[in-house]
């Protein structure tokens, strides 16, 4: 059995990340919006390296004999099950940021669904990847 | 080691879609002249049309000789592309469902539209390929082999008029028709719409003498629509026929457009009973089948009667209706059913109040929306009391939701799923969840107000 919970540094930089997408958005409507640019980019962004990380960091991931869960969420709560014979990829994307502090978004598919795991743990992450592929036999 | 088959090209109904940009380009250089209102730049702008029709039909040329298949023993392989060439193989494994599609048009220049969809989500989720007639039966015989087919469902008599009813889908109808309008008026030059709103105008007049004004406009629109719904629908299902053989569910119909598909029966997904409002008054439900990227289409497999699903069975043996309640309505919150039509039904009430003190004219036409989100809040309460989720004793799982005014009842075979629970604060405190499936082709079906410890233990079919 497999389990890891998303790292505190890897939830920041997923807010962080919030942030900057805010302050592009202000700057560019900065004309439209005016001194209000200046207020939300203040708010969005203190409320994304608030409850955002706080959100992300909340995210757990559990890979069973059969199946792998992922919950996610404090408040509206997400529960993923999927079995690990039909996960169909299995992708690691790491950012500058990321790289800096060793974590990476996870991204798991099936052939109807997929699940991200923002800002998780790199070495739980390769491990993982490792686990499904010769689970499934590939390696 | 495969072998491979001769190198075919398209038929050149294939280059006319790119054509068809090139005629919605032109409108760009006669927007403009229509904008400076002067002869001479409506000239300029008409030769720019006609140096745009002649890019855009060589480049369709260009296309289409370039664009060739080749089927071998286990795949199918297409070569596209002018500088940039792209190569796209298809295994036959993967392919779920086959579709011969031959509208009027391509009738009339002999040609047919094949299109695979595929067993897992892949880029692209299907293909269509542009054939002449025989090459594309016989490439399809090729993917698909089917020997010999006895028919297991051919709607007659009443059933014919069951079947037209219950497979009659008023948005695409609309849609169709309405293009079909538009594609007739630029043919004949006369101005259809102009005929169809005098004789809308005459239906109206027409109901006036035995309904108030407002409700006759209502009536008279939904008469409308549902007479064009029901012909579109009958022209669509004439000749419809569902047969099996072997592994593959054959379905044929259609008079003016042809349609015949194949399905594998080992790549369905699952099996969709709708109870629409015309299902329960005609005691019969339409199927609808999804396998990988193929959600079901808009014409149902076949319309079962209550009490009579042997002929279901015979053509999908893995299906089993449930045998047991799916859910507990005691521990369901009836809230999270209710509210969104609930509020409706409220506003359309205090419409109605207001109409009964101020304007008693317009209270027929005010009863209209009252009545439908009537309805629409006891379709929801049948949801509270039976939307659920269990396994079956077959290893398939049943799934019954509500939407709008159909209940679904879905039996899903395909262990290819995957779930999600949904919960917020209310939700926890009472003990339950959203609970959503997931299968191949991105299809996601959602059951409300599960048991948490249900959600938990529903297992994988694998």
């Amino acid at each position: 059995m497999l389990e890891f919970r998303v790292s505190r540094r890897g939830a920041a930089v997923i807010g962080l990340w919030i942030t900057l997408i805010c302050g592009i958005l202000c700057f560019v409507l900065r004309y439209l919006l005016g001194v209000w640019a200046i207020i939300i980019f203040i708010v969005c962004g203190a409320l994304a390296l608030t409850i955002g990380t706080a959100h992300f960091a909340a995210c757990s991931v559990r890979c069973g004999a059969h199946h792998i869960t992922v919950r996610s969420g404090f408040l509206l709560c997400r529960t993923q099950r999927m079995p690990l014979k039909y996960i169909s990829g299995c992708v690691i994307l790491r950012s500058p940021l990321q790289r800096l502090t060793s974590t990476c978004v996870l991204i798991l598919t099936t052939s109807g669904t997929l699940s991200v795991v923002w800002g998780a743990p790199l070495s739980d992450a390769e491990r993982l990847s490792a686990h499904i592929a010769y689970e499934r036999g590939a390696l | 080691m495969t072998r491979a088959g001769k190198t075919q090209r398209f038929h050149p109904v294939f280059a006319l879609r790119y054509v068809k940009y090139g005629l919605v380009a032109c409108l760009i250089p006669m927007a403009q002249a229509l904008l400076s209102w002067d002869l001479d730049a409506l000239f300029i702008a008409l030769w720019q049309d006609l140096y745009i029709l002649i890019a855009f039909t060589a480049a369709a040329a260009v296309l289409w000789y370039t664009t060739s298949f080749t089927v071998e023993d286990e795949a199918v392989r297409i070569r596209q592309g002018v500088f940039v060439k792209k190569q796209y193989l298809f295994r036959t494994q993967s392919i779920a469902v086959l579709e011969i599609t031959r509208p009027f048009f391509y009738r009339i220049v002999g040609a047919s539209r094949l299109t695979m969809y595929f067993k897992q989500q892949a880029v692209p989720r299907k293909f269509s390929l542009y054939l002449p007639k025989k090459a594309a039966q016989k490439t399809a015989d090729m993917l698909m082999p089917v020997h010999t087919d006895s028919s297991v469902f051919s709607p007659m008599g009443y059933e014919r008029i069951a079947f037209i009813m219950l497979s009659a889908n008023i948005v695409t109808a609309v849609f169709f028709i309405s293009m079909t309008l538009k594609h007739a008026s630029d043919i004949l030059g006369t101005d259809i719409k102009e005929v169809a709103q005098t004789n809308f105008a005459y239906i109206i007049s027409f109901l006036q003498k035995f309904l108030p004004m407002g409700l006759a406009a209502v009536m008279g629109t939904a008469f409308v629509l549902l007479s064009l719904t029901f012909l579109y629908s009958f022209v669509h299902t004439a000749g419809f026929r569902v047969c099996r053989n072997g592994g593959v569910i054959i379905m044929r119909g259609g008079l003016l457009s042809k349609t015949e598909r194949r399905i594998y029966v080992q790549s369905i997904s699952a099996c969709n009973m709708r109870v629409t409002p015309a299902a329960r008054l005609l005691r019969r439900v339409p199927v609808y089948i999804s396998a990988g990227s193929f959600s079901g289409g808009d014409m149902p497999l076949m319309a079962v009667k209550h009490g009579s699903e042997a002929m279901l069975e015979a053509l999908l043996p893995m299906y089993e209706a449930p045998k047991k309640a799916l859910c507990e309505p005691k521990r369901k919150s009836i809230a999270s059913y209710l509210w969104k039509p609930g509020t409706i039904f409220a506003l359309s009430l205090m419409l109605l109040g207001a109409a009964m003190a101020n304007m008693p004219s317009m209270l027929p036409v005010i009863c209209v929306p009252a009545l439908l989100s009537g309805a629409c809040m006891a379709v929801s309460y049948e949801g509270y009391l039976r939307e659920g989720v269990c396994k079956n004793e077959n290893r398939t799982l049943s799934l019954v939701y509500t939407r709008f005014f159909t209940r679904h009842e879905v039996c899903i075979f395909t262990p290819d799923t995957s779930y999600t629970i949904r919960e917020h604060p209310f939700a926890i405190s009472g003990g339950w969840c959203d609970f959503y499936v997931s299968m191949p082709g991105s299809i996601t079906l959602r059951a409300r107000c599960v048991a948490r410890y249900v959600a938990d233990r529903v297992p994988f079919l694998i």
